[in-house]
Order: structure tokens, then sequence, then C-alpha cells
């Protein structure tokens, strides 16, 4: 393979794209899909949907034990990305940086960061994870 | 078309069987099913097996392993894996061939050796994929649902900590359970923190454990026992938190899904269950599962707790043998072993953890697939013929 | 004409206490380090400041038709920064991507180039300068190492542009003294030598070159310590704008970021000053301040200033390029 396997995702990792459904107007993020795991449509009608860069938190943890590569305490967190039009938005969950278990609770805001996820031997292979506000902290 | 039955059950301990290879956990429970079918069972008499196990020490991963451990080479032996429901689903693949004729006599075993890979489930979140499993545990995709529970209801932290305590006490009255201790509310709320909110004693112990179970049609059944239990249904979907279902945040719409497909079978409610094995890999598991079996409403699974309903001597048992959190939760052989379970307790043969003379049984379990996106959950119902 | 469209600035949240650090071999420090978090890299860094100057500009990275990085610190000798910074915007397709590297003039020389790409192709350009200095704990300027990015949009013509470009100039010398090959620490020589005749001969006549007369009321200067960044504006009588004390040593992203905080906190009409020494000589921007300067906002490099937590000794040394301590790479 002549570049990272995940360059076949390379838009939506690396762009707030979204997927919505046509029948049921599920939003799929960040996967690109041609069945709706909602209604099951198939094939579905999927239209591209820009998605906001702030979002809020659905629930989270803050994991204490994890692989070596990997800081700890790490929070997760569930997060409802709206899109930027009308619509519903879009549930995923994502890795939280530069934010600790005092900031967060269930409603928090928080916005898209683009930071490095792992890395692809030496490659660093960066997407999207979530932070509190870089203006809450000032 | 016949009734499946469950006619014998064989379970050894559970623990840290260091001394024990993956081989030797599946031959012990064969041989423990074997001598403990109350008119004996000729293994010539098996014409199907169904073996469940995630072979997390990848030592089994195809049928082949279980016709080593039991000498049933000319037997079709089918391997199921279906994530912490794979004991569960091995047993449902076994009632519907037994319940379609195409079998008459089954094997259902399951085995785990979680010792050999305890990085295993841990390394899982080191997976080099973006925004799929990543950095996440289980105790964290577990822990997500009580965050919002806390959050969204008026459940509090000391009714999940009870779950801990419930069937921590259970335990040490179940022989085969691996964690024999009992604790208080306030030893779960103090000890370390693994995934916030969950601390060390929300979460169910590494364990090594076999289990196997016999199942076959209503017509044989008497041949192997006096006093064999009826399969009444059986019930198996999955979900994901992504397809936006609010509940999904708090509860496991998979669970939901599976308990009606199976309640429907059985012509059966959540009133009409008298004791329950569930999953509890993590005392929230527990207590959302109530509400999605249907013990309870929305919301009121912390108030379950509190009103004593799930404890041994409560009016809807769940976990009499101590659960995962005590038991141990070696994944194949988990939902074979609350077969067992159920099973003895329908036939009166629990013991110390004998709940009062029930006539259905439930057992339960939910996994997480997809690299923590996703959740299957299968439900099985047994009766009294 | 070509002007000032957007600029944005990025600082990682984590500081570095640069007396806490010095007291660890018994010397003496003040002000602060940025220390990136382990999941920064020079790409991540970069898009974060990029983001702030598109957005400021409101030019979509799918219009942009260069993309010119500045970095003296860029870990991979073949990998790049500026397509994937590109990339991260959707400026894709016929697109020009420029890496600069080598000196510390390559903020001054993106600016150079991005503005020739405009004047030439009637497409906005994103300049963008991204740093991350490695810490040699036996270095002398193991506390100064410090982090940060700075972006600057140029366009052709805007509705409401930050300044004008109004003069670049250069002077190569081709004296080096303050220099550094991967994964070790900087060898810097004697100042006062690099003092009289590196910065000495090369920023006071790129500075009166691209000034052309004009005398400025704001500067910002970089050079590879706080000492050479002041003689770099040896001169010049004009209020430095500087970051330094909050950031460290930002190497190439320096000139970029304080030109972006230069460029939030100035008001229309004055004349700014730009100057970058490094290996080889000087380079120098003018610019005269129009009616979009001064928009201190959320993303401003104020709020990134203000925002910070404190870090560790240990962690300033781990998240940055490895250096050899004694033939052991650090940490």
């Amino acid at each position: 393979m002549s570049g990272p396997r995940y360059d076949r995702s390379k838009r939506q990792d690396q762009h707030l794209i979204g997927f919505e459904c046509q029948a049921c107007g599920w939003v799929s993020f960040p996967e690109e899909k041609r069945t709706c795991k909602r209604c099951g449509d198939a094939p579905a009608e999927m239209a591209e949907v820009q998605l906001a860069e702030r979002g809020e938190i659905q629930t989270f943890v803050v994991q204490q034990y994890l692989p070596d590569d990997i800081e700890t305490p790490q929070p997760v967190a569930i997060v409802d990305l709206p899109q930027e039009g009308e619509g519903e938005p879009a549930r995923a969950y994502g890795l939280l940086t530069e934010t600790d278990l005092e900031e967060i609770d269930v409603g928090t805001e928080v916005v898209a960061r683009f930071r490095e996820l792992f890395s692809d031997g030496e490659r660093p292979i960066n997407s999207f994870k979530f932070s509190v506000p870089r203006e809450e902290k000032a | 078309m016949t009734d499946p039955h469950v006619v014998g059950a064989g379970m050894i301990d559970f623990g840290e069987l260091y001394e024990q290879s993956f081989d030797d956990l599946l031959e012990s429970a064969y041989l423990s099913l074997i001598e403990n079918v109350d008119k004996g069972v000729d293994p010539s008499d098996i014409d199907a097996a169904w073996y469940g196990t995630i072979d997390i020490a990848n030592e089994g991963s195809s049928g082949s392993a279980v016709a080593h451990a039991t000498g049933l080479f000319e037997t079709p032996i089918t391997r199921v894996e279906n994530a912490c429901a794979t004991g569960s689903d091995a047993f449902r693949n076994a009632a519907q061939a037994v319940k379609a004729g195409d079998a008459e006599v089954a094997l259902v075993i399951g085995a785990e050796k979680m010792t050999d890979s305890t990085e295993g489930l841990i390394a899982s979140a080191a997976l080099e994929r973006l925004w799929r499993g990543r950095g996440v545990t289980m105790p964290a995709y577990f822990g997500m649902r009580a965050t919002r529970h806390l959050e969204e209801y008026e459940t509090t932290r000391e009714q999940i900590a009870e779950i801990s305590v419930k069937n921590h006490e259970n335990g040490t009255k179940y022989p085969h359970a691996h964690q024999q201790f009992e604790c208080t509310v306030e030893d779960v709320k103090e000890s370390p923190t693994v995934s916030y909110p969950l601390n060390l004693y929300d979460c169910c112990p590494v364990t090594d454990g076999a289990c196997a179970v016999l199942v076959t049609s209503e017509e044989r059944a008497r041949e192997f026992t006096d006093d064999p239990i009826r399969v009444a249904g059986y019930g198996l979907a999955s979900d994901t938190f992504q397809r936006g279902a609010p509940e999904a945040l708090t509860n496991f719409p998979a669970t939901r899904q599976a308990s009606s497909q199976a309640y429907e079978r059985a012509g059966l409610g959540p009133d009409d269950i008298d004791v329950a094995e569930v999953h509890d890999c993590f005392s929230i598991t527990e207590l959302i599962t109530y509400e999605d079996l249907g013990f309870c409403e929305d919301g009121k699974g912390g108030q379950f707790v509190d009103e004593g309903r799930p404890h041994l001597d409560g009016d809807k048992p769940v976990n009499p043998s101590g659960g995962l959190l005590s038991k141990g939760h070696p994944i194949g052989a988990t939902g074979v072993a609350q077969i067992a379970e159920i099973f003895e307790q329908l036939r009166g043969e629990a013991g110390d953890v004998q709940v009062d003379s029930p006539e259905v049984g439930l057992q339960h379990n939910i996994g997480i697939g997809r690299n923590a996106t996703g959740a299957v959950s299968c439900v099985n119902i047994l009766e009294r013929p | 004409m070509v002007v000032i469209d957007g600029h944005g600035g990025y600082v990682p949240l984590y500081r570095v206490d640069r007396s806490e650090v010095a007291a660890q071999h018994g010397g003496r420090g003040r002000g602060e380090s940025a220390v990136p978090a382990r999941d920064e890299n020079h790409v991540t860094m970069a898009c974060e400041a990029a983001d702030n100057a598109l957005a400021r500009a409101g030019v979509a990275g799918e219009d942009l038709g260069a993309v010119v990085t500045a970095s003296v610190s860029d870990p991979f000798a073949e990998h790049g920064i500026a397509a994937h910074v590109a990339s991260r915007f959707g400026a894709t397709g016929d697109v020009r991507t420029t890496d600069l590297r080598g000196s510390r003039r390559a903020a001054t020389d993106a600016l150079a180039a991005a503005r020739e790409f405009v004047a030439a192709n009637d497409a906005p350009a994103l300049v963008v300068g991204v740093d991350v200095l490695p810490a040699d704990p036996d270095s002398d300027d193991v506390a100064e190492a410090g982090a940060g990015a700075g972006a600057i949009v140029l366009h052709r013509d805007a509705d409401q542009p930050a300044a004008e470009l109004v003069g670049v100039a250069q002077e190569t010398t081709g004296f080096v003294e303050h220099h550094r090959r991967h994964g070790e620490a900087a060898e810097t020589g004697d100042a006062k030598f690099e003092g009289r005749h590196g910065v000495g001969e090369a920023a006071p006549a790129a500075t009166e070159r691209a000034l052309d007369g004009a005398t400025p009321t704001k500067a910002v200067a970089a050079a590879p310590s706080d000492r050479l960044s002041g003689a770099a504006l040896g001169g010049v009588d004009a209020e430095q704008v500087s970051t330094r004390d909050q950031v460290g040593d930002a190497g190439a992203a320096a000139a970029l970021l304080d030109l972006a905080h230069l460029l939030e906190t100035a008001v229309t009409g004055e004349t700014a000053l730009v100057v970058a020494y490094g290996a080889g000589g000087a380079g120098a921007v003018a610019l005269e301040t129009t009616d979009g300067v001064g928009t201190a906002d959320a993303k401003s490099v104020a709020t990134y200033l203000d925002a910070s937590e404190e870090t560790t000794y240990a962690k300033h040394l781990e998240y940055r390029e490895p250096v050899d301590y004694e033939g052991v790479k650090t940490p």
C-alpha cells in the first residue's frame, strides 16, 4: 500500500461532513454509508451535509486505565454535532483533549479539534477530537 | 416442530485457573456435564454441538477445539462468536436446531481463558482506528450509560453500588463463583476509579471458566432426566447509540428488542419471570437491564434496588449466582453458565442461592461489538414444563 | 496591491515556568514557554492557526491558490506540512504548496513568496509558520524552547483588509553562526560576534529597504534568541510586539504569530515592520494597517496567551523532538 490506509476515509476524517438519509433524516458520521442505520433504507439516498464545529456532550466517562500510548486520565464523550443547516445532528463518540473531569457535564459545549489520533508507523494520523473551547480557559 | 428442553448442565468452578489450559477447560466442562446428566448420556447420543468462545486466548478458533476436548470428531460442531452474548447465542442456535427437528440431542459448550489475555480487552483501546474504538475500553462504554442515567433520572451512586454489594453477597453462597467476598456500598465507592463514574468494585473480574449444557427434543428429554426444563423463548438483536434513540444513551435498546422477541415466543411477559441471570459486567449494566427487561419502568432501576426486589429474598431475584460481578465473566462460558444456573433454579437444585419455587427463569447478555459503537443482546427464557 | 485579509495564531495550552526549568541547573529564568500536548504536531498546530486566519478572512479553503509554510523544526525530511494543511482545508487540485525551512528567514521568505504568487495569480494564498523547538536538558536554551503557529491570508484585494503589504526586502549575507542538526541542541557560538557580523549586518539593511523611508510605529522581530531579536530591531524606534515571554522561542513561527498578535492590537493607519533573522541573513516586510485591523475576538492570540495550564519540566522535554543527551535519546 502506498499511503496510510486511513486515506480511504480522509475526507470525513479531516472535514466535518455528514451523510443524511433522505428517507428518515438520520445523519451518518463519520462513515460514508449506502445503507441507513436507523430506517434500514437500502440503497439509501444519502445527501452530504456540513456539520458544525461546536456540539454538545450527551454523556461521558473519564478513563484511568488505557494502553501506554494513550495518556490518562482520558475523557471520552458521546457528542451531538448539529448540521450547519436544518436537520438532525450527527451523534458520534469522540476523545476529549485538554479537558478535565471538572470542566464537563452532560450538556457541556465542546468544539472539534484537529489532533493527532495515533501514529501509523512514524507518520502522525490526524483527525478530530473535542475539547471545551479555549476561550473558556482564558 | 418440538419444544427444546435442557436436560443437563455441567459447570466448573470459575476463577484464575492458571493450572488449566483452554483445552482443559473445555474437557472439564464436558466431563462435568456427562457426569451430571441424571440418567447419563452416551457421547454417541450427541448429534450436534454449538461451541461459544471469542477465542481471546487464540487457542480455539474452530469447532475442532471441542472435537479434540470431547472426542466428538464425527459430530457437526459450530463455533459461535457474538461478543458477550457468545455463550447465550450458542445456546439459542442449539435450541433452534432442536426445535426445527434437525438435531435431537445437542451439546452447548462455552469456554474462555481470560487470564492468558488480560491485556486483550484493554489493548482493543489501542486500535489504530479513526473514530471507532480508539481510546475506549469496556468500562468506558458502559460507564457512559451510568453518567447519563445519573444525570437524567433520580438514580444515585449508592443504588448502583448496591448491585455490586448484592451480587458479591450472593457469590459467597454460590460455590462456582470466582470472587468469594462481601463488600459494602462504601467499599465500592472508595475503590479505585477505573473509568469515572465506575470504580473497581463496579467491574467484573478477569476470570477463566467453561460450562456445558445438553439440549434435547421434548420427545427425547426423558431419556436423560425426569425433570427437564423447557426452552420457552429466545431473542437476539443489535443496536448502536449512533442510531440516535434517546434511550440508547441511558439503556440498551438491543436488550429491549431481544427480550420482546423472547417474551413473544414464550407467550410470557416480565411479570411472569421468577428468577433471572442477567449481564452485570458492570454494576450499572444490571440496573439498566431491570428497565430494559421490563422489570420496572424506565429510570426506576435505582428504586427497584432500594426496594430490595432483585435481592435473593426479593420478589424478582436477579443474579442469585453472584452474577458476572462475583462469579466472573469468561466470555464464551458466561451465557452457558447462566443457562445452567437457571436450569438449577427451576429444578430447585440451587442450594444456598435457591429462590422460592420459581416456574420461569430468564437469561440475558449484552455485548459490545463494532469497536464500542454497537451492542448485541441475547435473551433466553426457560420454564418448568 | 497585496493585502492581509486574515490573520490568526495558535499557542498550545500548556506552559512550563522557565524559572523552574532553570532551577534544575541552578540558574534563573523568567517567563513561560509553551508546551504542545502529546496529541499535537506541526500539522495540527498549523491547522489551528490557519483555521483562525481563514475564518477572519472569510476565505474558503477550496478557493486558496497557494499554501506556503515555514518551519525550522519539522521532524520529517520528507513529508512536509504545506500539503497536509492544504488538504485539511480542502485546497486540493491546482494549488501550489511550498515548504520553507532551514532558517528563521523562512517566515519572511514565505510572505514574500506568497505575495508574488497572489500578485501574479489573483488567488488568495495562505502562509503558515509552525514550530516546536527541541529542548535539550544539557543546553542553556532548554527553558526557552517554545511552540506556536501563526497564519496570514494574502489576497490581491479584500473588503476589509487588516493591512497592505507595502515593502518586502531581504539581505543575504551568508553568515551562519546559530545552527542546529535534527536531534541535537543548537550551536549558538559567540553572541557578540553574531550580534555584530550576523544580525548587525543583515537586519538593518533589509529593514531599510522594506520601509523605504517610512517610520514604523509597531514591529515584530524573530531571531534565535531574545538578545538577537532585540538586535534585529536595532535603530528602529517602534513598539515591539512579542509573545516570547509566554510562548518561548517559536522558531520561524514567531514572526507570524507575533504579526497576528500585532494586527489584532494595532489601529488603522499604522506602519508596521516584520523582521526575521536567521541562518544566511534577514528578511523584512513593511505593512500599512487598514480598516480591518484590530479585530480581537474569542480566537485571538490574546485568548491563547491568557488560556494556559502549568505543566511539568518532564512534559516540556517529552513532547518535543527527542534530542540525544550523552548518547541517549531524551526523554
